[in-house]
């Protein structure tokens, strides 16, 4: 099989995989290839409008389980292939040197054992490093029940590491994924965590497949987070690939798939604003949702459905307000507060100035006060009221905006 | 008006100018000069120290300073000459830096002025695509709409210090190349037309590029009006993937 056909099987595998961020790491060396940037740089855009970043691909698609979700999984019927380690050194050099990629994602199916599949993948992080001297971003997947020095040797190599939690909950691993254990996942990610892998640990679940509300997402990212040490969790959308009987029935109307798809985004999408919340807005899970509350507004943001339910803490004072006061404002995301607080030393704020300053009135206005006095239009309105108001300002959703939150805050 | 020769060194010596004659008329580069009827227009002669004086004094005032008024002089706007000076004046006046002040609108003028250049520069950080030529150096060819190439230096030194490279900037006919450690910005002279001097994998490369970019995206979330938010069409014209 030629080079061409290799990497068309192999990166279509290793697309449902979303994580493409390639920041936490700053370096440059002197000889060789390559430096990495701790902002991350996204080269292209996919047709469906995600980062390109990372060569990411599957070393393998060949693979011993069975996981109900994958399309990799060994009872479906596909065409396999395996790159060798020297033409995945290769690419990942010449697509550098033309500056197509920041560096590589390696992940892959696990053709004989995790051990064999772990050896495979340090092999051509190391030579990598060592032969190639390629010092751009390695992000290495670490397969579970891989060996603690496996795990440590893919660390001296790889920038990032991860292994994938797959599913929110112990139960609907074992129902999808009965080769992989939960113990054996948990036990894996320890292992990275002890590695301590310079850009940190990432992972990854799938939602959307089985029946797991918001809530309990929201809550095992933040334990993830906090517990854990994560540096990152992705939350991948289930995409019906496979026919299972234990996943959600494939649609086959258009209509009803369309729908699917749109939800599905949609979901995705307001996940990635809770997590935003739970790591740079000072939010915890409990305060995103709730028993009463389980899953995250169809209509509006988890900070503002937030600000909806606690009237209480509103309005807040432009003028005074700390940095965590006025993060809760909807409207006001991370670098609006910094300015805030950086331009109330010159004088005080008003209307005029919030809006320079790049602070979204449209939706903060019901929210604060500038010294005192309430922006000119805004009448005192109940939550309720608001509720309808901001529903029917909401713009049809377009997907991968976490992408947008994440500069605009 | 002060009439200059488009230099940044021809900039501040017209500010320079501007307050030994106590005239804070508008500046304006020699290139878009049109005579008005009624104006008196005086032409700046560039003069090294008169603008070392003037760096130095925003130098003094913070590091921010000088940088806020580089990366202006970068940008590709037909009124950035008005945006700096009055930057200048508010800030020399203020006798501090007011960079923190977004409230300002002569600062928050400036401040989105360096927004957009340095947002260019960043996004062409990874938008560039290399070609390898037969000599084995590598060129690209960008048609940014600010003057971004001295900021992609010392990105593209630290990163591709292994490999001789050209980026070409087709809009300015200016060129950055570096060679055998050593970094220089050149005009357009020296630059041809790299496609009939490719190495000979190069078009295989280029192909593998474009199989894996087609590859990685989901077939049932297509997106172009995404994509194109993100990766404006004015930047399709050298990237290897949309070609
Ligand atoms: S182990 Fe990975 S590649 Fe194999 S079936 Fe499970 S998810 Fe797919």
């Amino acid at each position: 099989m030629d080079l061409q056909e290799k990497l068309k099987i192999l990166s279509a595998a290793a697309r449902y995989d979303v994580s493409c961020a390639s920041c936490g790491v700053s370096r440059v060396l002197p000889q060789g290839l390559g430096s990495a940037v701790s902002a991350g740089i996204c080269h292209s855009w996919s047709d469906d409008g995600r980062c390109v970043s990372l060569l990411k691909v599957l070393l393998t698609n060949y693979c011993l389980y069975d996981c109900a979700y994958c399309v990799n999984r060994r009872s479906n019927d596909l065409p396999r292939a395996a790159f060798t380690p020297q033409e995945l050194i290769d690419l990942t050099m010449q697509f550098y040197k033309r500056n197509y990629i920041e560096g590589l994602f390696l992940s892959s199916g696990v053709r004989h054992s995790p051990d064999r599949t772990m050896e495979e993948l340090i092999e051509v992080a190391g030579t990598l490093r060592e032969r190639a001297h390629f010092y751009g971003y390695i992000h290495l997947k670490v397969i579970p029940g891989a060996a603690p020095e496996l795990v440590r040797l893919a660390s001296r190599y790889a920038d990032r590491l991860s292994a994938n939690i797959e599913l929110p909950s112990a139960p609907s691993l074992q129902l999808l994924a009965p080769d992989k254990k939960p113990q054996v996942i948990t036990r894996t990610m320890e292992l990275v965590a002890s590695a301590a892998p310079a850009a940190g640990q990432s992972t990854q679940l799938i939602v959307g497949a089985t029946p797991e509300r918001d809530l309990q997402i929201v809550t095992l990212a933040e334990e993830l987070y906090r517990r854990r040490n994560l540096s990152r969790v992705y939350y991948s959308g289930y995409m019906p690939v496979n026919t299972d009987r234990r996943l959600p029935a494939l649609r086959e109307e258009p209509s009803a798939a369309a729908e699917h798809n749109r939800l599905i985004r949609l979901r995705e999408h307001r996940l990635y604003q809770a997590d935003w919340l739970l790591r740079f807005y000072r939010f915890k899970a409990g305060e995103i949702l709730s028993p009463e509350y389980p899953d995250l507004d169809e209509f509006v943001d988890p900070k503002t459905a937030w600000a909806l339910r606690h009237p209480e803490f509103f309005p807040v004072e432009i003028n005074k307000a700390g940095y965590a006061d006025l993060l809760r404002v909807p409207g006001i995301g991370v670098r609006s507060a910094k300015r805030i607080l950086q331009s109330r030393r010159f004088h005080s704020l008003d209307e005029q100035a919030l809006k320079r300053i790049g602070v979204v009135l449209k939706r903060a206005r019901y929210f604060l006060i500038c010294s005192g006095q309430r922006l000119d239009s805004a009448r005192q309105y109940t939550p309720a009221t608001l509720y309808h108001f901001f529903t029917a300002q909401e713009k049809t959703l377009l997907p991968g905006q976490e992408q947008l939150v994440l500069l605009g805050g | 008006m002060f009439i200059y020769d488009g230099s940044f060194e021809g900039l501040l010596t017209a500010v320079f100018e501007a307050y030994r004659l106590r005239d804070f008329a508008d500046i304006t580069p020699a290139e878009n000069y049109q005579k008005g009827l009624f104006e008196e227009a005086r032409r700046v002669v560039s003069a090294a120290d008169k603008a070392a004086r003037v760096s130095a004094r925003l130098l003094a005032l913070s590091g921010d300073v000088l940088r806020v008024v580089q990366y202006c002089f970068l940008a590709g706007l037909a009124d950035k000459e008005k945006i700096i000076f009055a930057y200048i004046r508010r800030t020399l006046s203020a006798g501090r830096s007011l960079n923190g002040n977004y409230a300002d609108p002569v600062v928050a003028a400036a401040l989105a002025c360096l927004k957009k250049v340095a947002r260019e520069a960043e996004r062409l950080k990874g938008l560039l695509r290399f070609q390898e030529l037969r000599d084995g150096s590598f060129y690209a060819a960008i048609e940014p709409e600010h003057c971004i190439l001295p900021l992609l230096a010392g990105h593209c030194r630290a990163r591709f210090s292994g490999q001789g490279w050209l980026i070409h900037d087709a809009r300015r006919g200016i060129a950055l190349v570096y060679q055998d450690g050593d970094l220089q910005l050149f005009d357009n002279s020296a630059v041809h037309n790299a496609r009939d001097k490719h190495a000979a994998h190069e078009l295989a490369y280029q192909e593998l590029w474009k199989i894996f970019h087609q590859n990685i995206a989901i077939a049932g979330r297509k997106n172009p009006k995404l994509q194109k938010q993100f990766m404006p069409v004015r930047y399709w014209k050298y990237l290897t993937e949309k070609n």
